[in-house]
């Protein structure tokens, strides 16, 4: 697994030089956005086959590929301020991933599972968000705001799914902990001041979501 | 002299402390605080936790960080890091923050009074645009502001509702933490209680009596609890299905397998079964399986045979490998796998497995969650509202050109403002 999250990000960082390294060729906004209408609409279509398909695992590749195009996505929108196309490309397969790793053929999605795989979803524009906010350029804000509405909502369903089942608020799971790590974060980002003390706590709060996402 | 000196020693003092008040409310603290608690709960994600309360538990999870960690083990141990909520880092983190939330709280509820006044804009509003067109027309597009004017100026704010739930997204965490600083002292659980069909259990550490009733296929069981032999708790649960009484929570965590296992001889005799060398002889056995105990033994002295019984099943089939094993050379003779229902012959005896189940239950009492609770509404409650209804005050200036435009929250704005107002 750790070899893979490597090589995964190993193969994120090569995407991400390449696009940089693309952005100087003539014509490449176009090719870029292209390229990202293709993923998404790949990445979604994915997302929804498996909605309806329902394996029990998933590819070991397939997660290496989607790792290496939203660490790709990622880096891209820490260094340079990413299309939104792009961005919905990366949220869309970190859905996918989410929901590949929730897939149980015997078990219906829960409405907490949706969440998350919501949540999933806005991680990347949030990343983007902080980047953004860090440079000190101008930002959509709204993206954390829903980032946060979709953690805190997911974590209330898990906080009385765990009081009425073992009468504690977490449960000992590990996705309990990366959702109040994203929580604390994400609403920590509410109190603050616009600045670059929000920005890290956003990219925290994006962070904890990535990584619970692709861990689970 | 003394009178050229003094006043700038007053200044510096009083620079110190509000340098200090500055830090103590400063986001560049509250982000750091909550960015070391957002790693370290993302440490425990990563790390195997220390399992409370259950020592076959601990033991298998100490023998697995040793082999998964290694040497490391024992440097990630002394950082805390295999019991992060109970680690000092941790606790020093939510200490600094429920300071800066004290902090900020002040500050919040200075914001709320100074706004509840008509003031001059401040010499440093977050942001400031000049429009050519008049206030009036301007104040048309707002919504949900409180509208005041005064000799040429105007403010738009959003008094009381944003500014009181900017308070409650500060008081509300710091109940919170509260409620998590008094759970420790006021809360005890026990978990892991191992309810067996028809049989009672005296509570370990506290002077309760735990009785349970059959196991139906649903997975509902008959639980009641006393105390001095007086009822506290009576009625039937199931896993999601808790039972509460006299401040105390029953909750089924899990059903779990068990087999009743019964002997006879070649004569068709029972035979004296025993789960240990100083238990009493007994026509049948309950025998209890789980995730830490997969393996249960009995021996039939009478026969000279040792059985070994391996719960192999998954995801709810209840299969099992038996081995029988004769006594005193414990050369295995016979083995076999069962399912509920199956019997087992060796040397002649033959041995007969029914089907049962036990459940897990954890017995909790945690007044500290009302205190938790009191304080998580008013939190989300007021991270609501800051995050749609945020605390913001507007200053209209009318001038020559048209209007001066001040605000003093970063987020707003304000040439969309403008700009929007121009299009319609």
């Amino acid at each position: 697994m750790i070899a893979e999250a490597a090589l995964g990000i190993a193969g994120g960082a090569l995407i991400a030089a390449a696009l940089a390294g693309f952005r100087r060729v003539r014509n490449w906004e176009r090719a870029a956005r292209l390229i990202a209408i293709i993923v998404a609409g790949l990445a979604l279509l994915a997302a929804a086959s498996l909605i309806v398909i329902r394996p029990a695992t998933l590819a070991s590749q397939v997660v290496l590929a989607a790792t290496a195009v939203i660490a790709g996505g990622t880096i891209q929108s820490l260094r340079v301020a990413a299309s939104p196309v792009a961005l919905g490309a990366g949220g869309a397969l970190l859905m996918y991933v989410t929901l590949a790793g929730k897939s149980d053929a015997a078990a219906p999605l829960t409405f907490v599972d949706s969440i998350a795989v919501l949540t999933s979803s806005l991680t990347l524009p949030a990343i983007d968000v902080s980047a953004r906010e860090w440079r000190k350029a101008p930002d959509h804000f709204e993206a954390v705001v829903a980032l946060w509405i979709g953690i805190s909502i997911a974590l209330a369903v898990g906080v009385l799914t765990n009081l009425i089942q073992r009468g504690t608020w977490l449960g000992s799971t590990p996705e309990a902990a990366w959702s109040m790590a994203a929580w604390v974060a994400s609403s920590g980002s509410l109190l603050a001041r616009r600045g670059r003390p929000r920005a890290a706590l956003i990219f925290t709060a994006a962070l904890a979501v990535a990584l619970g996402a692709l861990s689970s | 002299m003394t009178a050229s000196t003094s006043p700038p020693n007053v200044i510096l003092r009083r620079d110190t402390w509000q340098s200090v008040w500055r830090f103590a409310t400063s986001d560049a603290l509250l982000a750091g605080s909550v960015t070391g608690l957002s790693i370290l709960l993302t440490a425990a994600a990563i790390l195997p936790q220390t399992p409370q309360g259950d020592s076959t538990a601990y033991a298998r999870w100490l023998s697995d960080t040793q082999i998964r960690f290694g040497g490391a083990a024992g440097a990630l141990a002394a950082l805390g890091l295999f019991d992060v909520v109970h680690s000092i880092a941790f606790r020093a983190l939510a200490g600094i923050l429920g300071l800066t939330l004290v902090a900020r709280l002040v500050d919040r509820i200075q914001d709320f009074q100074l706004a509840s006044r008509l003031a001059d804009p401040p010499h440093a509003a977050a942001h400031a645009i000049e429009v050519s067109r008049s206030t009036n027309a301007l104040l048309q597009q707002l919504q949900g502001y409180r509208i005041r004017k005064r000799d040429g100026l105007t403010t738009a704010d959003r008094l009381p509702l944003a500014y009181l739930g900017s308070i409650a997204a500060h008081a509300g965490p710091l109940v919170l933490l509260l409620g998590l600083t008094l759970s420790p002292l006021i809360d005890w659980r026990i978990e892991a209680l191992s309810a067996l069909p028809n049989a009672t259990v005296s509570v370990p550490g506290a002077p309760y009596v735990l009785r349970a009733s059959n196991i139906d296929a649903r997975g509902d069981i008959g639980l009641a609890l006393f105390r001095e032999g007086a009822p506290v708790i009576d009625g039937i649960a199931a896993p999601g299905r808790p039972l509460s009484g006299g401040g105390i929570g029953l909750f089924v965590r899990d059903i779990l397998p068990a087999l009743r296992a019964s002997g006879q001889d070649e004569n068709g005799q029972p035979l004296d079964l025993q789960i240990s060398a100083d238990s009493a002889p007994s026509a049948e056995l309950l025998l209890t399986f789980d995730v830490n105990r997969p393996d249960a033994f009995f021996v039939a002295p009478r026969a000279q045979l040792a059985v070994r019984v391996s719960f192999q099943g998954q995801d709810g089939d209840r299969a099992y490998r038996v081995s029988v094993f004769s006594s005193p050379d414990a050369k295995r003779i016979a083995e076999a796998d069962l399912r509920p229902g199956d019997r087992l012959s060796a040397n002649g005896s033959f041995f007969e497995f029914q089907n049962e189940s036990h459940a897990v239950i954890d017995m909790v009492q945690a007044p500290s969650q009302v205190v938790v609770l009191a304080g998580l509404i008013p939190t989300l409650v007021g991270l609501a509202l800051v995050a749609l209804y945020p605390a913001r005050r507007i200053w209209f200036i009318a001038t020559e050109q048209g209007t001066h435009i001040l605000c003093d929250d970063p987020d707003f704005d304000l040439e969309r403002f403008a700009a929007a107002g121009s299009r319609s």
